[in-house]
């Protein structure tokens, strides 16, 4: 056998083990995940499949469910777009961004919730090892980015090694024996044309819309309504260096771009707000982090009732905004977008002031 | 750590240097460096493996992994400058690459410098085939720790942290778990030093091998040369062949001789040396009464068995029992691994109290209706888990076979047409993949040697 031969068996050779290889792996990944029921797959079809972006809202479920892009758009003849995605934290914000950019969309004003529960998510790596469950709301953005070296930059910095088998490899987050009974089931779901067409995804009082809105249509019971947090009151003290670090990095992001950064609270239940205790220190702590920082930062909790009522049929349980909530919440954001001196004559001084006046 | 390994590296090379320039006829002088070398060397290991022990916590101290790995290579390395079977290194650095050659140095193979040295200094040229042997060899090494040794690892560490409960499951449920660590243990060991091996090899640097199919052995005496064989090997050379050659031993002996007989001599030594190796060998393991035991009960296994050797083929004569048959010698084999069941339960388990009740549970407690019902409560999972450890360890027999009686699968392998060769290696790629336990999903992530 000549030399070039043997060479070139060589070569097959590799090329042949690299190739089934990676076959197994897509093969695996398509009949054991079942993302059949995820919304962010939708999402960022949708996010990759617009001609430009103006506007990107970014943050976790109570953005998503809380801002109707469309109807900003409708206001102020613009192209937004709601990129959040569930309990997405502010380094999964700071990713999105940055693939908006990658993605040369020509962004002028990004929307940045700041919820005061986000803050008391944990982002390092290392709490993640130890709470895995939230591994499932960076894989919801970790999958989908679209740029690899974006996505790689974010799945190491967002996971811990000890995970990273399951952050490159899906099919290694489903149990084997539970995978191998539901594969069929997968394989069905994803054989229909809802999946395959990026159809939106409906449930019985939820949908999602477009533009990365969900819209659901539940109103919240008295119940539901006043239930108040499930959490501990937040130590302000305590809030994570890296938390604040990414959001620093975002005002970079955005300033180096010319971007218009605006942080807005969106509105919950005051209910909820009275609940967490300190409010108001939260509402200090942000105003002193933003203070010299060329960026707008809203709190629409403090809205008066007359422009924003503290009304049970605007939400779908405790703390996210319904439909009607999220319809409401779009037009007054869309004018604070557009007028943002507007917003002083709306809103209350301190949470604390608001609470009294609704006899909490 | 590394400074700990960098300043000991350097205490061994400096002593080594130090004997040759010590003048080769001024003996005495020749045996005090030695002895402070192997002295403190010793003492570093000794303090290392009380503190494993007592399980002492200090924020200052950090013991480097593979202590005991490398201390018996630079011990060896002294003693062999002092009994002028090499010349001592020049090279601080290239004495370091030595010791901290990092495939072998969290487990092993305990290299001996005259050996290992000059394949790590000569010159290497890139070869397809050293790449693609040590590319196989490590995959298997996966195989065996994340597939099989780490699936067997999450039931029998279980059983190991909480005996109290399992100990209703009945005596046979014990002996399953026994039997798991058995293969957790030698899938764990054999696969790291297939990875250590196939990395090297990717260098083109070959280690030393190991293993060598110990679980074929007939006896014990022949499973320690075929398990751990660096370990046997370093042993023999430095602590059962200088006892054996003592002055004052074969003294001793040659009055035994004229005393009670050539025979009586004879066992006299044997049985010095080997008591002297075992209870070195427990004692290298660890400090717990548990591995002093171990090391008791494998050195009376090993003296008796060659004391009583003349008895036995006596014997065997008498009952017409035909020792090379393929009957007898399947008999062997199998009493060789109940053997080592037996010292794996005296040396797994927390303390010698906790393995005492395994072994009553085992012999008294046998409980086959306990362990129907346990047996109807397992999950699928579990099942599937039992499936998968038994199916490498089939094709481990399997390979391991093959071996025995061909040689390496590795050259085998490079023979097979093009095709098959990448489809099977896809498939043990695939198969560490998808089947794997590790990352968050294991129990442990470590190599069980790596704490010896």
């Amino acid at each position: 056998m000549t030399k070039t031969k043997i060479v070139l068996i060589r070569f097959f050779e590799i090329i042949i083990i690299l190739a089934i290889t990676i076959v197994f792996i897509k093969i695996a990944n398509y009949l054991l995940v079942d993302d059949t029921s995820v919304y962010t797959r939708t999402v960022f079809h949708d996010f990759y499949s617009q001609d430009d972006i103006n506007v990107l809202y970014l943050g976790s479920s109570h953005c998503y469910r809380g801002i109707n892009p469309q109807i900003v758009d409708d206001e102020l003849g613009i192209n937004s777009f709601n990129a959040s995605t569930s309990s997405q934290v502010i380094n999964g914000s700071y990713y999105v961004l940055y693939e908006a950019l990658l993605e040369h969309y020509s962004l002028d004003t990004v929307v940045l919730d700041l919820s005061y529960s986000s803050s008391r998510q944990t982002i390092s790596s290392e709490e993640r090892l130890v709470d895995e469950t939230s591994l499932i709301d960076i894989y919801l953005i970790g999958d989908y980015l679209r740029n690899p070296i974006n996505r790689l930059s974010y799945l190491t910095n967002a996971t811990s090694e000890l995970q990273y088998d399951k952050t490159f490899f899906p099919f290694r987050r489903i149990n084997i024996v539970d995978g191998l009974r539901s594969a069929r089931l997968v394989l069905n779901k994803k054989q229909e044309s809802t999946y395959i067409m990026y159809e939106p995804i409906k449930y019985v009082e939820e949908e999602y819309v477009s533009k990365g809105f969900v819209a659901n249509y539940h109103k919240a019971t008295e119940t539901e309504y006043i239930k108040g947090s499930n959490y501990p009151e937040l130590d302000i003290g305590k809030i994570q260096k890296t938390w604040i670090d990414y959001l620093c990095r975002i005002i970079n992001l955005c300033e180096k771009n010319n971007i218009r950064l605006v942080i807005v609270n969106i509105p919950e239940p005051m209910y909820l707000i009275n609940s967490y205790g300190n409010y108001d220190e939260y509402i200090d702590f942000v105003n002193e982090l933003l203070a010299d920082k060329n960026v707008e930062y809203y709190n629409f909790n403090l809205l008066h009732e007359d422009v924003f009522p503290d009304d049970r049929t605007l939400f779908k349980d405790n703390n996210h905004l319904n439909y009607y909530g999220a319809e409401k919440f779009s037009e007054i954001l869309a004018k604070v977008i557009d007028n943002p001196d507007c917003f002083g004559s709306m809103v209350y001084t301190s949470a604390s002031e608001k609470l009294q006046h609704l006899g909490h | 750590m590394l400074a700990i390994v960098i300043v000991t590296s350097l205490f061994t090379w400096g002593i080594g240097l130090l004997l040759s320039r010590t003048d080769k006829k001024n003996h005495k002088q020749r045996l005090l460096v030695t002895w402070i070398g192997v002295g403190v060397l010793v003492l570093l290991l000794v303090v290392t493996k009380i503190i494993n022990h007592i399980e002492l916590t200090l924020d200052w101290l950090i013991i480097p992994i593979g202590i005991s790995y490398y201390s018996f290579s630079s011990i060896g390395y002294i003693v062999d400058i002092y009994w002028k079977k090499e010349d001592a290194e020049s090279n601080p650095l290239k004495f370091m690459l030595f010791i901290l050659y990092f495939p072998k140095i969290m487990q092993g193979p305990i290299e001996k410098h005259r050996e290992l040295a000059p394949k790590l200094i000569e010159g290497h040229r890139i070869s397809y085939q050293n790449i693609t042997y040590g590319m196989e060899l490590m995959l298997w090494g996966f195989f065996k720790k994340l597939v099989v040794a780490n699936r067997a690892a999450i039931y029998v560490n279980a059983v190991y942290i909480d005996l109290e409960n399992y100990l209703g499951w009945g005596g046979i449920y014990l002996l399953w778990i026994s039997i798991l660590s058995v293969v957790e243990l030698y899938f764990d060991f054999s696969g790291y030093v297939d990875i250590a091996t196939g990395i090297s090899q990717m260098f083109g640097v070959s280690l030393s091998k190991n293993f060598n199919h110990p679980f074929f052995s007939k006896s014990s005496a022949e499973f320690w040369r075929r398990w751990h064989i660096s370990l046997g090997v370093w042993f023999k050379d430095y602590v059962y062949m200088p006892i054996s050659t003592n002055a004052r031993l074969i003294l001793i002996s040659g009055k035994i001789k004229k005393a009670h007989g050539r025979r009586a001599a004879r066992n006299f030594m044997t049985i010095i040396p080997l008591s002297v190796v075992w209870i070195l060998t427990g004692l290298w393991h660890g400090t717990g009464l548990n591995y002093i035991l171990w090391g008791i009960y494998w050195g009376l296994l090993i003296i008796i068995s060659t004391v009583l050797a003349p008895t036995y083929c006596r014997i065997n004569t008498v009952l017409h029992i035909k020792t090379d048959g393929r009957l007898w010698g399947a008999f062997q084999v199998l009493r060789t691994c109940v053997i080592y069941l037996i010292a794996r339960i005296i040396s797994s388990w927390m303390s010698l109290a906790e393995s005492a009740r395994v072994f009553k549970s085992i012999v008294l407690d046998f409980n086959i209706v306990a362990f129907q019902s346990v047996l109807q409560s397992f999950s699928l999972e579990r099942w599937f888990d039992f499936a998968l450890i038994l199916i490498g360890c089939v094709i481990l027999f399997l390979v391991s076979l093959y071996e025995e009686k061909k040689g390496n699968v590795n050259d085998s392998v490079a023979r097979w047409r093009m095709l098959l060769r990448c489809v099977v290696i896809t498939i043990l790629i695939v198969a560490v993949l998808y089947l794997g336990i590790y990352g968050t999903s294991g129990t442990t992530g470590m190599f069980g040697y790596v704490h010896f």
